[in-house]
């Protein structure tokens, strides 16, 4: 196993989401908070809807989802989780089990 | 049944007693005070106004009333009551008509939360929606007035209403407050505008309101469909600009100015999405009232009277 975290959304999480131009708005029900997030910012945190991801997972599977450079999502990648991480959106997994499972709407 | 049919003695007894229903668009709202200083301006600024049946409940009820003389004694003083309670610091009675409006305006910015709020002015034309939206002295209801006075409809000079789930902008066409060199400006550019007098030293320095055209007053109950989304910003000697901005980045600046986006929840932002989803959306910055114009010329059609007359002839 690696030293990187495996990182996953905040417990509970609900997001409601809209799309204009490949740029995401989403709703962050839990905190009331309205974020803007670029293609790869979307592609993340629906990937970590799904389930916990560490971040050269995430790098890899987005950028073969978006057809990018991997060296560039994986910067792109580790500047998103910490944005995420800072305003709350995702944290650290734990050892602990997840008791409600996050969703989007 | 209009304010302008009541006779000056009864406007002043009515107000001074239970006040006088106005319906403006969407809402009722009920005007009182017993200040024979606001009679006038409230006939004049209200004229066109339909007035609501006395039994019916208001959306608010909102008064200014004279302090007592021994509560301030060094000038006479005035305070805000709404829903019969006191609002707010008391002020100089001098300052009552900015206040009586600004007391409206807050009423309507805190009580009707069955509605997503934008702090906007809002004008229509062909049954579309310009929202204007920015801080503070940005020139929202400058430019406003003057698209007003190219035949625009007034829908609203502080905010934009939609009902949750509707996609379409509610008009409330109240007086469209100026301030400062506004006022002088508006005066030159719509000379027929009847503006009510202007107030000196408030927070905000000169304060005037522009009474909305009776036209706009008679088709509050017309809803329109939101079409721009402009963000104007007046830099004294600047350059005119026009930026487009994306609906992501509108979404977000409209939330932050809305009134209520948090507390409507999800409803509020599916509503406010609905909003954007249709809307060109533009960042435009200007020195001057005709390069504002200019700005909005570059995408939407600023005299749409003219042009309809023109095709009338």
């Amino acid at each position: 196993m690696g030293s990187s975290p495996n990182w996953r959304l905040t417990p509970g999480s609900i997001f409601h989401w809209r799309e204009w131009d490949h740029e995401f708005v989403v709703y962050h029900e839990n905190s009331g908070d309205t974020h803007r997030l670029n293609a790869i910012g979307a592609a993340a945190l629906r990937r970590l809807t799904a389930g916990p991801a560490q971040s050269e997972d995430l790098a890899r599977e987005i950028a073969d989802e978006l057809s990018r450079p991997p060296l560039d999502v994986a910067q792109a990648i580790d500047e998103l989780i910490a944005r995420l991480h800072d305003i709350g959106l995702i944290e650290p997994a734990g050892d602990s089990q997840d008791p409600a499972s996050p969703g989007s709407r | 049944m209009t304010v302008k049919t009541l006779p000056r003695q009864d406007l002043a007894e009515r107000l001074r007693g239970p006040g006088i229903p106005l319906r403006c668009g969407a809402l009722l709202m009920r005007l009182g005070t017993s200040l024979p200083e606001l009679v006038d301006p409230i006939a004049l600024l209200y004229a066109d106004y339909p007035l609501g049946d006395d039994n019916d409940v208001p959306d608010f009820d909102a008064r200014v009333e004279p302090v007592p003389r021994w509560r301030s004694p060094l000038h006479p003083s005035a305070s805000t009551v709404v829903d019969g309670r006191a609002v707010f610091d008391s002020f100089r009675r001098s300052q009552a008509l900015p206040m009586f409006e600004w007391v409206m305006n807050w009423c309507v910015f805190t009580r009707p939360n069955q509605y997503l709020l934008l702090h906007s002015a809002v004008v229509e034309t062909g049954g579309l929606g310009l929202v204007l939206s920015g801080d503070p002295g940005a020139g929202k209801s400058t430019l406003a007035a003057a698209l007003v006075s190219r035949g625009w409809r007034l829908f609203s000079d502080e905010v934009g209403m939609i009902r949750p789930g509707s996609r379409q902008l509610l008009a409330l066409p109240r007086p469209i407050g100026l301030k400062n060199d506004s006022i002088d400006l508006i005066r030159s550019d719509w000379p027929l505008a009847t503006i009510g007098p202007s107030t000196p030293g408030t927070r905000k320095g000169i304060v005037a309101h522009v009474r909305p055209p009776a036209d706009s007053v008679a088709r509050a109950d017309q809803p329109a469909t939101p079409r721009w989304i402009v963000f104007p910003r007046f830099e004294a000697g600047a350059t005119p600009e026009v930026r487009r901005v994306s609906r992501a980045e509108a979404l977000l600046r409209l939330g932050e100015q809305a009134f209520n986006y948090s507390m409507l929840g999800d409803a509020g932002f599916r509503t406010l999405c609905d909003v954007v989803d249709g809307c060109d959306c533009y960042q435009i910055r200007f020195g001057s009232l005709s390069d504002a114009l200019a700005c909005v010329r570059s995408f939407a059609e600023v005299e749409p009277a003219l042009s309809a007359a023109n095709v009338l002839s």
